[in-house]
């Protein structure tokens, strides 16, 4: 019984029809290269190579759709979006830290007031956290999942510095407070587009969208927008950090999606409490 | 040219192991997509490491692969999978899966975390053994057990509920969407 179960198995595996695509391994080769590319160039600090701050459309991958934009234009399109936008917005944040493989995962959800932030480490839930602010305070539930617990806190809420975000050298969402740095995906993303140096490289694939893609360069950090051209809101951004000659640097992807404030979606504002998880006070 | 050298490697070992590679990539991530993805970006680190690669890159490369996979690499792309799922609000049945019962277990190993899956594909597909599997996956010969067999309860569990609920002909809820840890 278990051996014929086991054999189905195999065979299925198989039978499994398989076509390799012709090209593979110069797109792979074409992708590390690129990397290597916005890397290099990172840690060299040529962010004044770009400053002029105009768009040349140097072929993505649809050169035949490609136009010459002008990045300015594309940029304010993207701020009038953010700032129009009432949607829960859901980010996923993955880091990879090289070598090593380290891997982070941060999901999340914010709108209006509230946020929440999942972080999982190599695939395995830490803790999430939700926050609500209203009239100064901040109310907190927290799962932490290797204790087995969860809480809830009030405690006075903290705003984040002033000028935070991509201006400053090595900000990210993770160096705000918590409710914070949920909260303000947006101003993060609005602040980086003031000071940033951008350049438009064409269009990509990404997700099904051909989307805009915004290069830029920050104090610190440089990151790659792709943009949906619909909407101009975010589609997906990657950032390279602590960049060195050597190997050793965090690869940071992070994807959007603007969901619309549905029952659905407002109900991912909570974090699920596990079956079994005891009560602590906070 | 230096820099053609590994992309001409790699030609050649996917001119003459590509399907194979390829097979191993789709069972790891669960889809035709998927799999060419993963098989993508375990080549995209070979091209990186390439320096450093001492002796046969094919064994390196699969080493990636099965690396890529245990550590959840496509998780994304179940992220997104729920996010839609949770967006349409109620689950699609998908009209083929009455039809083509061909692949039937290759789709419940997709249901899998991708650990057990990876050392289930391991174990039955690539004939590795404990002690090889923990090798290839950076954990030990205990951990490679237990996952496995969780795995294949797992399935028979998953498969049995799918065989019990006929052809198909549910509501379409029956598909897992809880986390086991």
């Amino acid at each position: 019984m278990s051996v014929d179960f086991e054999e189905r198995l195999r065979s299925e595996m198989a039978a499994v029809e398989v076509r390799p695509r012709p090209g593979l391994v110069r797109e792979a080769y074409r992708r590390h290269h690129r990397r290597r590319v916005t890397r290099a160039a990172a840690a060299a600090g040529v962010a004044a190579a770009a400053a002029a701050g105009i768009a040349i459309a140097v072929g993505g991958t649809s050169p035949g759709e490609v136009k010459a934009q002008n990045a300015a234009y594309v940029v304010q399109r993207v701020r009038s979006a953010l700032a129009a936008t009432d949607t829960v917005t859901y980010t996923s944040t993955r880091s990879t830290t090289e070598p090593g493989g380290y891997l982070r995962d941060t999901m999340w959800w914010a709108y209006g007031t509230r946020a929440r932030q999942l972080i999982e480490v190599n695939g395995h839930p830490v803790t999430d956290v939700r926050n609500s602010i209203s009239h100064g305070e901040d109310v907190a539930i927290q799962v932490i999942y290797p204790l087995r617990r969860w809480s809830t806190s009030t405690f006075p809420a903290v705003a984040a510095p002033a000028g935070a975000g991509l201006c400053q050298a090595g900000q990210s969402p993770a160096g705000l407070p918590l409710a914070d740095s949920a909260l303000n995906w947006k101003n993060l993303i609005q602040s980086g587009l003031r000071c940033g140096v951008f350049t438009v490289d064409g269009r990509q694939r990404v997700d099904g969208i051909d989307a805009i893609r915004l290069t830029g360069h920050f104090p610190a950090v440089s990151a790659t927008l792709w943009i949906d051209p619909r909407t101009y809101l975010p589609v997906e951004m990657v950032t390279y950090q602590g960049m060195s000659r050597q190997e050793n640097f965090t690869e940071v992807l992070t994807e959007f999606r603007w969901l619309q404030p549905t029952r659905a979606n407002l109900a991912l504002l909570s974090p699920p409490i596990p079956a079994g998880f005891r009560r602590v006070s906070g | 040219m230096d820099s053609e050298q590994p992309v001409t490697v790699l030609e050649d070992l996917l001119v003459a192991k590509g399907e194979y590679l390829l097979r191993t990539a789709v069972l790891l991530a669960g889809s035709h997509a998927d799999g060419e993805d993963l098989l993508q970006a375990a080549l995209e680190r070979v091209f990186r490491h390439w320096r450093t690669i001492r002796g046969d890159p094919e064994g390196y490369l699969r080493r990636t692969l099965y690396h890529l996979a245990a550590d959840g690499w496509r998780r994304k792309g179940s992220l997104r999978a729920r996010l839609s799922l949770l967006r349409r609000d109620e689950a699609q049945p998908d009209a083929t899966d009455a039809v083509d019962r061909r692949d039937h277990l290759i789709r419940l190993l997709r249901e899998l975390p991708p650990r057990q899956r990876t050392a289930i594909v391991l174990r039955y597909w690539e004939e590795l053994t404990e002690a090889e599997t923990a090798d290839a996956m950076g954990c030990s010969a205990g951990t490679v057990k237990a996952a496995t067999s969780r795995g294949m309860r797992r399935l028979r569990e998953l498969n049995g509920v799918a065989e019990s609920h006929g052809s198909g002909e549910n509501d379409g809820t029956a598909q897992t969407t809880g986390r086991t840890p």
